[in-house]
């Protein structure tokens, strides 16, 4: 799989032809009936002479005829091995083995290795009947139909009465990575480029948006219809290719008249606000890059129930049209705008330059998050960037430590002994999670190179690979002259050489070929007599997604006299370091402190070890590593960390550090921190919430009004009575922020009770009375949100009544406590306002479902799931929706409902918006209701784990991020192993030969089988030295009964017990078991027993055993049914079954 | 006074007359009396009392004063034949009973008069019983007040009172008469909660708020001259197919 591909040229390490340009037509849209007919021409430039066949990407589409050259009947057959991944896998019905099955079938249709599902032949007589010319290129004509696409492509159209523009009834397609085969027959892998001319025919109030240049359009000759005809002259891949259709509206930019916006006519207002920043992204890239944009045209498309919030293609990206906004809106301004960086930067890196294979995904991903965090940096400011990036690196760290490292590039060695739940050599079988983790990660990455090669050098070898690449589609088509528009890791490692001279491979092995994150515990002590602070960095490399580091590490030191920053280099045995300090601990009292950005400030020395010149220490301070750092320091330190430091990194650690250390001291500080206009805001809010916890924590000695009452009174109350909030002017975004949060982090403080302070609840309320927009020139929809969070955060528990007669402490009206009724009050107010006067994002209405929800998880209304039901459901707002699932998931988990479970786990199944099943797994992932380690919980049962099994393994065969989510909360759910709530022992036995006997008669075809095992021999032939061949191999043997034609495999299968005389084993399995009942009194005579079970004395061998005797043995036996998940259960499997 | 006030205080009267009737008999030494011969007797004492106060009027009245005085009261019981000095008597009798539940008829205060303006108070030499000054308005011309304010916090107050009514009526009425969520289930009148309708397009209400007024965004976005191929006109077909369009055989 990766010898010869890599220095190959594209796609002929295998496959020995490979596209030039295609054609793709669609002559009809039906929206009604949710069909599409059309037919697709590919020229196909065979690399060897006799070509004998070649494979196509397809999937959901219906194929009517393949002419060749437009004249001949070609022969097809169609196998996909994706549709059902375990086939009769019934003993092993656990996650190892549908991992492996799954990237097995991933394998044998991925196109970038030259598989796909359609395997195509060419006659035999067609080169002498002068067909086809020897080695020139010939055309591929395929007629096909699309009818309700499950996947890849969505039509949109709304139940109500109208005409299809009133129903807002549009098309778009979507998909992940490369998915483009779910709605036309093409060849699906980023490598194989060719030119494209795309011709929709669509009604007269429709437009079509697809990718290239609109070239021209025409009537149909009825008159009735048109026809866009789009060109693609830069050589693009399959998956980079997109289609909407709809009645929409559009603008042009006025800066540039190649940008053309697309939205549903209702929204058009929104449109010009919204994206009015485009060309002020387009130009900073095109100065980052010192190179243009690398297409002719640009469009974006804004659409009704997307797949994700934004999706790129060549010249078009497709948004989610919950992005737009007014211009009364603030909090959606970044995301809009942070959406079109993104997919603006993946025109250039990721549609227009590709990756290779998916090993190299990690570049375009990373370079295109990286171009976009430029631009963020640029327009929102260093902090915000540094504050991205240090959540960033959080996320990673979370992800790698709680499920497991990261390999960027999964060809690299190791991520074959990557203990993950599901496989990351394909793009289809990798989890969303991992996925999103891995973006980030990719984009740390190349923020590293960046820093490590110099910004200049860095962007200059990005500039060059860009030029590279656009000498290169400037070409007609040849052999090799199109690979600099493919990006792999040896090209780009040979693009940074040239310009910068230096070989980054190294860093490479560090960062992108090995999982996982150094993990730093750092602490030390200041030695008075020799005047040095002795350091010690210890590293945790035994926990899950660590890694171990050897090399240069950071560490700045502030010392009365300035910042001193020192280099040390970690090695295998060397953990403790020498700082010698510069100034000594003398110190005049007057004199000015240097910081680290030269400044000198006035400090209180009052609170440090008077012996001790040193006021703070970090390391690594500019995030020079991708790691996790540990720092003992004492309290004053991260005081004064927090108080001097400049760094808004060192800010938020100090401040997460403070947090362990109550004193009046450390609330001092944190007060001093919110109040300082002149510290950033992000780190305001932080020092906010921060400053109740230690306030909570120091409640005994508290005196005086509630932490940050004096603050907010301050900063926002009226001038002539602080206690009355100021009419809302949010023109100050800091302060508006400010004031969004402040509320709810005081919401959270406690009496010593554990209740929410009376103080508080009477300032909340005093918040709700005296909110006024009137004068506002932003709306404050979610300033009305965060207030209903903050009363959501007062609620405690309520005290529960038992009434003496056995009557449950239900929770009815009369026995609603005070605060609860105000809240509840405001909260139904609201609530009951919104559906007459919907806000922005319906975020007013998605805080009162989680409020709602709260007050009944504790007690004070009585829980039911009716009332989120119906927010649930499709005709709300997505927001919504996700919200009502989000209390609906907690309602199921705390009640252990099975109906509401089960409810949830249909909604996943029938729900048609990709987005909400995703989320929803994505939620139960998170907060899964039971998991593997709790041993019973009513909710888990067998017909949950056949749901589930059922999902993942067929299907979501049309949406492999729904199949993976699946296996993800699978995993979340029964773990690796066999599910605990599967009834073991003897049924196992029984179960299973029904099963097999299900999926017998299910499958009747077994010529399926053997092209697959036909493909696997080949792929076998191709490469011996691939691990996956044999875990291939393995799994075959135990998957496939019908071993007639295994012959290519037994050579590698001699460990496992040989069945050459056992051809019709399955056969007379279902022979013996002609119907569903178990017939246990069958006498069979079985020539010999071995029943390998150590602790069963082994029965001596007797005529005419019945099965029903073996089953008994079997259940007696322990270790069988516990054996039936270790590796050693199929050769038992088949030994049991040899016997007959 | 309107009629039901009226018989408010006879009803009253009547009440409070009977118990005294009840009372002297108790004290006499009756033991129970008849209704009749009750009702009989709170009559002939009710005439006798209107008796007294008619000649009491009268005698002050010829005095040429409005209100009777002690001294017309006694003169009046004299008149009737009353032997004045042994009404102290009679009030320190030894076997008195005191009338606990003494039905009181409810006196409303007398309508506040609208007052306009400051009053001044009165100057030192003019005597306390003679009446107040009237409203200014009405004796001396002077500029009117300007509109009373308030302090600011009691118009945030005002304002926000207002406003949250105004919210609470709203929602209420719109919840009274549509259908309702219920929280509680044993009570569906507490805390009623709009039920939640499903939209065929429910995008357009959550991105295009009421409170957003789209008067600002009818931009000149597609400006005609510009080269944008969307703007193009749509061409009529070509009768000759071109060479590259292919129809495949059915």
């Amino acid at each position: 799989m990766k010898s010869g591909k890599r220095d190959g040229y594209p796609g002929s390490g295998i496959k020995p032809y490979s596209l030039v340009h295609q054609t793709l037509c669609i002559t009809d849209i039906s929206f009604e009936t949710k069909c599409l007919i059309g037919y697709v021409e590919m020229t196909i430039q065979p690399h060897i002479p006799n070509l004998k066949s070649f494979k196509l990407n397809c999937k959901q589409c219906v194929l009517y005829s393949m002419l060749i050259n437009q004249r001949w009947d070609a022969t097809f057959s169609y196998h996909d091995p994706t549709l059902e991944i375990c086939k009769r896998d019934f003993k092993q019905r656990n996650l190892d083995n549908y991992k492996n099955a799954h990237a097995n079938a991933s394998h044998s249709v991925d196109s970038t290795l030259g598989n796909g599902e359609v395997t195509v032949q060419i006659p035999s007589d067609a080169y002498s009947a002068g067909m086809i010319n020897e080695m020139m290129p010939f055309t591929v004509t395929i007629e096909f139909s699309l009818e309700e696409p499950r996947g890849g492509m969505r039509f949109v159209v709304s139940n109500i009465d109208g005409t299809l523009v009133e129903r807002g009834a549009h098309l778009y397609t979507y998909g992940r990575e490369n998915s483009s085969r779910l709605w036309f027959p093409c060849m699906d892998s980023f490598s194989e480029l060719c030119t494209w001319k795309l011709e929709i025919t669509v009604d007269m109030y429709m437009i079509a948006i697809s990718s290239g240049d609109l070239i021209e359009t025409v009537y149909t000759s009825d008159l009735r219809q048109k026809t866009y005809h789009y060109y693609l002259s830069v050589p693009t891949s399959a998956p980079n290719i997109a289609l909407a259709v709809g009645p929409f509206e559009f603008i042009v930019d006025e800066t540039m008249p190649e940008v053309t916006h697309f939205c549903l006519p209702s929204l058009k207002p929104l449109l010009h606000n919204s994206t009015s920043k485009l060309t002020e992204i387009f130009e900073c890239f095109e100065d980052f890059l010192s190179s243009r944009y690398p297409f002719s045209s640009y469009k974006q498309v804004f659409v009704d129930e997307a797949y994700d919030e934004f999706q790129s293609f060549s010249t078009m990206s497709i948004f989610s049209h919950a992005l737009l906004h007014p211009p009364t809106i603030i909090d959606q301004v970044p995301i809009m705008r942070n959406a079109m960086a993104n997919a603006l930067a993946k025109q250039f890196f990721g549609c227009f330059i590709v990756q290779q294979s998916w090993n190299d995904a990690w570049l375009t991903k990373g370079i295109s998050a990286f171009l976009a965090g430029l631009y963020f940096r640029k327009t929102f400011g260093n902090n915000e960037y540094k504050h991205m990036v240090f959540e960033k690196l959080q996320a990673i760290q979370n992800y790698e430590f709680k499920v497991g490292g990261i390999v960027l590039d999964p060809a690299a060695v190791l991520s074959r002994n990557m203990d993950l739940h599901f496989s990351t050599a394909y793009a289809q079988t990798t989890s969303d999670a991992y996925l999103k983790a891995y973006e980030k990660k990719a984009f740390l990455v190349m923020r590293l190179l960046e820093s490590r090669l110099g910004p200049g050098i860095f962007l200059q070898s990005l500039n060059k690979l860009l030029s590279l690449a656009m000498t290169a589609s400037n070409q007609k088509y040849l052999n090799f002259v199109w690979t600099p528009m493919l990006l792999s890791t040896d090209s780009f490692l040979r693009g940074i050489a040239t310009v910068s001279g230096k070989d980054v491979n190294t860093f490479l092995d560090l960062w992108v070929r090995q999982p996982g994150l150094p993990k730093f515990h750092g602490n030390f002590v200041f030695n008075r007599k020799r005047n040095i602070v002795e350091l010690e960095i210890r590293q945790d490399v035994l926990n899950k997604g660590t890694m171990k580091y050897m090399g240069p590490i950071t560490v700045a030191i502030q010392e009365l006299d300035g910042t001193f920053r020192h280099t040390f280099n970690i090695e295998e045995n060397k953990r403790t370091f020498e700082i010698t300090c510069h100034s000594k601990s003398r110190r005049n009292k007057k004199k000015k402190i240097p910081l680290s950005t030269m400044e000198e400030v006035d400090m209180d020395l009052g609170a440090m070890d008077a012996d001790s010149p040193v006021l703070w220490l970090r390391i690594d301070p500019e995030l020079d590593l991708l790691r996790f750092v540990d720092l003992e320091q004492p309290d004053y330190m991260w005081q004064y960390m927090l108080r001097h430091e400049r760094c808004i990194i060192a800010q938020e650690c100090a401040i997460s550090s403070l947090e362990s250390f109550s004193t009046p001291q450390t609330r001092l500080c944190l007060t001093d921190c919110v109040e300082n206009d002149k510290v950033y805001y992000r780190v305001r809010m932080q020092a906010a919430y921060c400053l109740v916890r230690v306030a909570n924590q120091l409640a005994a000695s508290w005196s005086g009004p509630p932490a940050m009452l004096a603050i907010f009174h301050k900063l926002f109350g009226s001038y002539s009575s602080p206690n009355i909030v100021r009419r809302n002017d949010f023109s100050n975004f800091q302060q508006y922020f400010l004031q969004k949060t402040i509320p709810v982090a005081m919401a959270s403080s406690r009496t010593l009770n554990n209740n929410c302070p009376s103080d508080v609840m009477k300032f909340l309320l005093d918040l709700f009375k005296y909110n006024d927009n009137a004068k506002n020139k932003y709306s404050d929809n979610y300033y009305r949100a965060a207030l209903i969070d903050a009363l959501a955060a007062t609620i405690t528990p309520a005290i529960t009544t038992v009434t003496l007669n056995g009557m449950s402490g239900r929770p009815s009206t009369e026995l609603v406590s005070d605060d609860a009724k105000r809240i509840l009050e405001e909260i139904v107010r609201y609530l009951n306002l919104e559906k007459l006067l919907p806000c922005y994002h319906r975020v007013v209405t998605v805080s009162c479902l989680r409020a709602l929800r709260i007050l009944q998880k504790f007690g004070h209304i009585p829980s039911s799931a009716n009332i989120f039901k119906s927010y649930a459901v499709k005709g709300n707002f997505i927001n919504v929706r996700l919200a009502a699932l989000e209390a609906l998931v907690d309602f199921m988990t705390a009640e252990s409902n099975v109906e509401t479970f089960e409810w949830l786990i249909d909604l996943i199944d029938r729900d048609d918006e990709p987005y909400i099943t995703h989320r929803l797994a994505e939620i139960l992932i998170e907060k899964p209701p039971f998991t593997k380690d709790i041993e019973s919980c009513p909710l888990s049962s067998e017909e949950i784990v056949d749901k589930l099994w059922n999902m993942m393994n067929c299907k979501f065969h049309y949406d492999s991020r729904l199949r993976c989510d699946v296996v993800d909360l699978y995993h979340k759910l029964f773990g690796r192993r066999r599910p605990a709530c599967l009834p073991m022992s003897d049924s196992t036995m029984v179960i299973n030969l029904k099963e097999s006997k299900l999926a017998r008669t299910g499958l009747p075809d077994t010529s399926q089988d053997r092209i697959r095992l036909l493909q696997k021999k080949s792929a076998d032939d191709l490469d011996y030295q691939d691990p996956f061949a044999l875990a291939r191999t393995h799994s075959d043997i135990t998957a496939t009964n019908d071993s007639n034609s295994n012959q290519g495999l037994k050579r590698k299968s001699d460990d496992l017990p040989s069945f050459d005389d056992d051809s019709s084993m399955p056969k007379v399995r279902i022979k013996r078991f002609p119907d569903d009942k178990l017939s246990l009194d069958t006498s069979l005579p079985i020539e010999e027993t071995v029943v390998t079970t150590d602790a069963e004395p082994i029965p001596p061998p007797i005529e005419g055993i019945s099965i029903a005797a073996l089953v008994d043995t079997a259940s007696r036996g322990p270790n069988l049914s516990e054996d039936s998940n270790s590796d050693e259960s199929p050769s038992m499997f088949f030994q049991i079954f040899f016997m007959f | 006074m309107s009629s039901t006030e009226k018989d408010d205080y006879d009803v009253a009267i009547q009440k409070a007359l009977k118990a005294s009737i009840g009372a002297i008999l108790q004290m006499i030494g009756f033991e129970a009396a008849n209704p009749i011969a009750l009702s009989t007797l709170t009559e002939m004492l009710r005439s006798y009392l209107t008796e007294i106060g008619k000649q009491a009027k009268m005698i002050c009245e010829a005095a040429n004063r409005t209100e009777p005085i002690i001294s017309d009261i006694s003169l009046a019981l004299i008149e009737m034949g009353n032997d004045i000095t042994k009404i102290e008597d009679f009030s320190k009798r030894p076997m008195r009973l005191v009338n606990f539940d003494q039905a009181t008829s409810t006196t409303k205060p007398p309508m506040k008069t609208l007052r306009v303006g400051q009053r001044p108070d009165m100057p030192g030499y003019v005597p306390s019983y003679l009446p107040s000054f009237p409203d200014p308005h009405t004796y001396m011309s002077r500029q009117p007040d300007p509109p009373s304010h308030g302090t600011y916090a009691e118009l945030r107050e005002k304002a926000a009172s207002q406003k949250r009514d105004v919210e609470r009526a709203l929602t209420t009425l719109i919840a009274k008469t549509g259908e309702t969520d219920l929280i509680f289930e044993d009570d569906p009148l507490a805390f009623p909660l709009i039920a939640n309708a499903k939209q065929p397009l429910p995008y357009i209400d959550a991105l295009l708020p009421k409170e957003y007024d789209t008067v600002t965004s009818e931009e000149t976005g597609t400006d005609a001259n510009s080269d944008n191929p969307y703007l193009r006109p749509i061409k009529m077909p070509q009768l000759k197919k071109k060479g590259k369009t292919f129809i495949p055989i059915k």
